[in-house]
């Protein structure tokens, strides 16, 4: 019972902490970046064009079931491609040019988007088919990928790449004073957010059924970014953390109505200003403490 | 026959208006301690951002282990066998101890992205290897029982001495330490004279260093380079430029506070 | 080319281009005073166009907590405006008081007042939406009184239309601009603000109420705010309390065009990216909204100090 109720929201939590994870990796490096959301839709339109064109009939009928990793795949490799080519030159800049340039990349890519008939125009693309019947059967895709993302998280920190990541946010200068190739790796960590990404998009695409320039609206960007946050930016769980806060509110405040979208910007401001390092770190200190 | 580590050739670099570094010239041999005094803002940090690469010269030739390195992005000057620190010490304060010093060996890691987050047994004996040279720099600077604490939670002096570690995890050749004795009193600059030198022997390295305390400079430096106003006003053994007269002038207000301190 | 058809893109650029400039002023000055952006300007920009729209016009629909009520007067346009401004300023003083000053007390990372102000913008807007519902609504044709809604001429066998509101648009940001360059450098209090954004810790040495000027900053930014969003407001309609998002994002593209921090960098970017929307041809119309932020993005890569912002160099 818990399950048919909750199943929804339960496949959205993951859904959203694998998008703030896409998030994650860049902020691993220092960089804000708020191009993961337009690398979601990419994803998203390639499976949903893959799904209901008449030119890929023929693909749909030879492949079947082992259509969705295809599109996965072809979505990963559409988003590194797409991802070096906006990365190699966006990641000479520093702090909010950065973020700023990567919002003017997804606000081109939402008009191409809404212009090109392939996808769909302003209505986008819809009846896309679903694998599975309920929406908790949606668990089999983005479980897994949550369960292995949050095993690379784990194992980057303990690598040699990782510590370059962190070197760079720690201090950009002096990690180039350091031997370390900044620029290789910042868009390094980049690439790594787009391909999640895009792959999150393909995976979406059948769970929404529709799919469209909404999906990347700039509320949707500070949704991510949101999650990372109020989760906690240094910690692995924090995308998870931030996602099973923000989703599950609106949810348990339902009865306000139109009010709980209100109690989502108080809990951002709240959380800046009283909970800098996101849950994650609040436990953390809180563990510290007790250890003491 | 002494190999020269490092030469400069008319070396100048303008800021607008401001000559921060003009037409200086000098060269370091193999397994010197070179030091560069000057009064304040007499352009030796400017001169070391300059040599390694984070500023881009104005003017003149910077050559390194007999490459030009003029326009060579400040990560490929520092692979080639040049580490440095800061004046005002800029760790990578939210990593650990071990972690500061763990991160420049990346230079060296001979295994790709992928095998290493998968953990194949290649990576995990350079983790192993990359881990045990870090403990060794670490109980060098006497800082191997802090390894896992946050860099920084480490007291002033201490964070100095990670900054070195850090520095010389690069392997380096040459060692620019950019007042490594700012705040620390009298027995402490005596130790880290001797520890310079005994990093120099120790590590077959050569040091440029830049010092405002000439007592510590005097008794630790081979040869020394005098600036003052960006220009290089004097150069040679310690003994010959002591004595010298432009020095002595530059350096008025300064000689007469020495013995205070 | 067409001489009409190019007039007539002309005088669209040059008024959507103004408006823009207003607005993307509000960021410039704050800015320029805290080195931040401010994410809820957009917010502000919609809740101004909603105040001026409740003074002028009065009537709810049918949406919402208010709908149906409506307000006891009606203000002629011009006053209407001006309050609806007002407003939108001390909307702007209560967006520093929520989302900055308490970051501000801590020292915290800019990046947290960034998301702030998000945060702030998100529960204005919410709020918006939660009194008068998502409904478009638009300023009656009799605004302005007894002048015509448009002005047509015939040139050349083709059709030039100057709208009553463009021209508006125009002797308002005018106006305003003048007022704005007397204020900064006329008045004692302009020179401080200029000043508390040159230096912070000096102006307060030597006197000057840093906070006091913040909050006159925000109040100024916000009146700009809530003018521009009117202005837009009059031209096309309110399309519901999400219909300052976009343009809250082209004047980040505005700011970063004409430099951050350059007041009139923001005029100059306004006009530009204005006048380059009106230039498109007619034939890409559907690419319209993409103008600013490809502008924007070229931009950021071949010289993002902007066009005339000063190169800044980094301390080591």
């Amino acid at each position: 019972m818990f399950l048919e109720n909750y199943g929804f929201l339960i496949v959205a939590i993951v859904q959203q902490a694998l998008l703030g994870m896409s998030l994650w990796y860049p902020l691993m490096a220092g960089q804000l970046s708020l191009a993961s959301i337009g690398f979601y839709s990419l994803g998203g339109y390639i499976a949903a064009i893959m799904g209901t064109s008449p030119a890929f009939a023929a693909w749909r009928e030879a492949l079947g079931p082992a259509l969705y990793p295809v599109e996965w795949l072809i979505a990963l490799a559409a988003s590194v491609l797409l991802g070096l080519a906006v990365g190699i030159p966006a990641l000479r800049l520093r702090g909010i040019y950065l973020a700023l340039a990567t919002i003017a990349f997804v606000q081109v890519l939402n008009v191409v988007v809404l212009v090109l008939d392939v996808t769909g125009g302003a209505v986008g693309l819809f009846g896309i088919p679903q694998p599975f019947e309920s929406r908790l059967g949606y668990l089999w895709f983005f479980g897994p990928l949550l369960a292995v993302m949050l095993l690379f998280s784990a194992r980057l920190t303990r690598t040699v790449a990782g510590r370059s990541f962190m070197a760079i946010r720690e201090d950009e200068l002096a990690a180039q004073a350091m031997g370390i190739p900044t620029t290789f790796e910042k868009v390094r960590a980049f690439v790594i957010g787009c391909g999640l990404a895009g792959v999150v998009g393909a995976m979406s695409a059948p769970f929404l059924n529709t799919w469209n320039a909404r999906q990347s609206s700039f509320d949707a960007s500070v949704a991510c970014l949101a999650y990372v946050l109020i989760g906690g930016a240094r910690s692995v769980w924090g995308p998870l953390l931030g996602a099973a806060l923000l989703v599950a509110l609106p949810e348990v405040l339902r009865p306000l109505k139109d009010a709980r979208l209100i109690m989502n910007g108080i809990v951002l401001v709240v959380a800046c200003i009283y909970l800098p390092q996101g849950i994650a770190g609040l436990l953390a200190s809180l563990r510290r403490r007790e250890a003491a | 026959m002494s190999q020269t580590i490092l030469q400069l050739d008319g070396v100048s670099r303008a800021f607008g208006g401001l000559m921060a570094v003009g037409d200086v010239s000098f060269s370091v041999q193999a397994g010197e301690i070179f030091g560069l005094i000057g009064p304040n803002g007499a352009g030796k940090t400017t001169l070391f951002n300059l040599v390694s690469g984070i500023t881009p010269v104005s003017a003149g030739r910077v050559s390194f282990l007999g490459r030009d390195i003029l326009g060579l992005a400040p990560h490929k000057v520092a692979g080639m066998g040049m580490a440095r620190t800061f004046q005002n010490i800029r760790l990578f304060a939210g990593m650990s101890v071990l972690d500061n010093v763990r991160a420049p060996m990346q230079a060296f890691s001979r295994t790709g992205f992928l095998q290493d987050l998968i953990g194949l047994p290649a990576s995990r004996a350079q983790e192993a290897q990359i881990l045990a040279s870090a403990m060794e720099l670490l109980t060098l600077v006497g800082l191997d029982a802090k390894a896992r604490a946050a860099a920084s939670s480490l007291p002033y002096g201490e964070r100095r001495r990670l900054e070195i570690a850090r520095a010389l995890a690069l392997r380096p050749r040459l060692l620019l330490l950019d007042e490594p004795a700012a705040g620390l009193n009298l027995a402490e600059k005596a130790e880290l004279s001797d520890f310079i030198r005994d990093l120099r022997s120790r590590f077959d390295l050569t040091v440029l260093i830049i010092e405002h305390h000439v007592p510590l400079v005097m008794g630790l430096c081979d040869r020394l380079a005098v600036l003052n106003f960006g220009r290089l006003i004097c150069q040679g053994r310690p003994e010959e430029v002591r004595c010298d007269k432009s020095v002595i002038d530059a350096y008025l207000g300064d000689s007469h506070a020495a013995p205070r301190t | 080319m067409n001489f009409v058809f190019l007039l007539q893109s002309f005088i669209n650029g040059l008024s959507i281009g103004s408006v823009y400039a207003i607005f993307a002023l509000g960021y410039t000055l704050v800015f320029s005073i805290l080195g931040i952006i401010n994410f809820a300007h957009g917010a502000v920009f919609t809740l101004g166009a909603y105040c001026t729209y409740a003074l002028a016009v009065g009537d709810f629909g049918l949406n919402g907590l208010l709908a149906g009520m409506s307000l006891p007067f009606r203000l002629p346009f011009p006053l209407a405006l001006l309050g609806g401004s007002l407003l939108a300023g001390g909307i702007g003083v209560l967006v520093e008081r929520l989302a900055f000053r308490p970051l501000r007390a801590k020292g915290a990372d800019p990046l947290l007042a960034l998301v702030s102000s998000l945060g702030v913008a998100l529960i204005l807007v919410n709020c918006l939406q939660f009194l008068v519902g998502a409904e478009i609504y638009s300023f009656p044709s009799g605004i302005f009184g007894s002048l015509p809604p448009a002005m047509v001429f015939k040139m050349d066998g083709k059709v030039l239309a100057v709208r009553t509101v463009q021209i508006i648009i125009l002797v308002v940001s005018l106006a305003m601009l003048l007022a704005l360059a007397w204020f900064m450098n006329r008045t004692r209090m302009g020179k401080a603000l200029q000043a508390t954004a040159e230096n912070p810790e000096t102006a307060s040495l030597l006197g000057i109420n840093v906070d006091r000027y913040i909050l006159s900053t925000f109040f100024i930014s916000g009146a700009l705010g809530g003018l521009s969003g009117t202005l837009i407001g009059a031209s096309f309609g309110l399309a519901g309390p999400y219909f300052g998002v976009s343009y809250g994002l082209k004047g980040l593209a505005v700011i970063v065009l004409g430099g951050l921090g350059s007041i009139p960098g923001a005029v100059l970017g306004g006009l530009v990216i204005g006048l380059g929307e009106a230039f498109l041809p007619p034939d890409y119309s559907s690419m319209k909204e993409a103008v600013a932020f490809v502008m924007l993005f070229v931009i950021l890569l071949a010289r993002p100090q902007g066009l005339l912002g000063r190169q800044t160099i980094q301390k080591v």
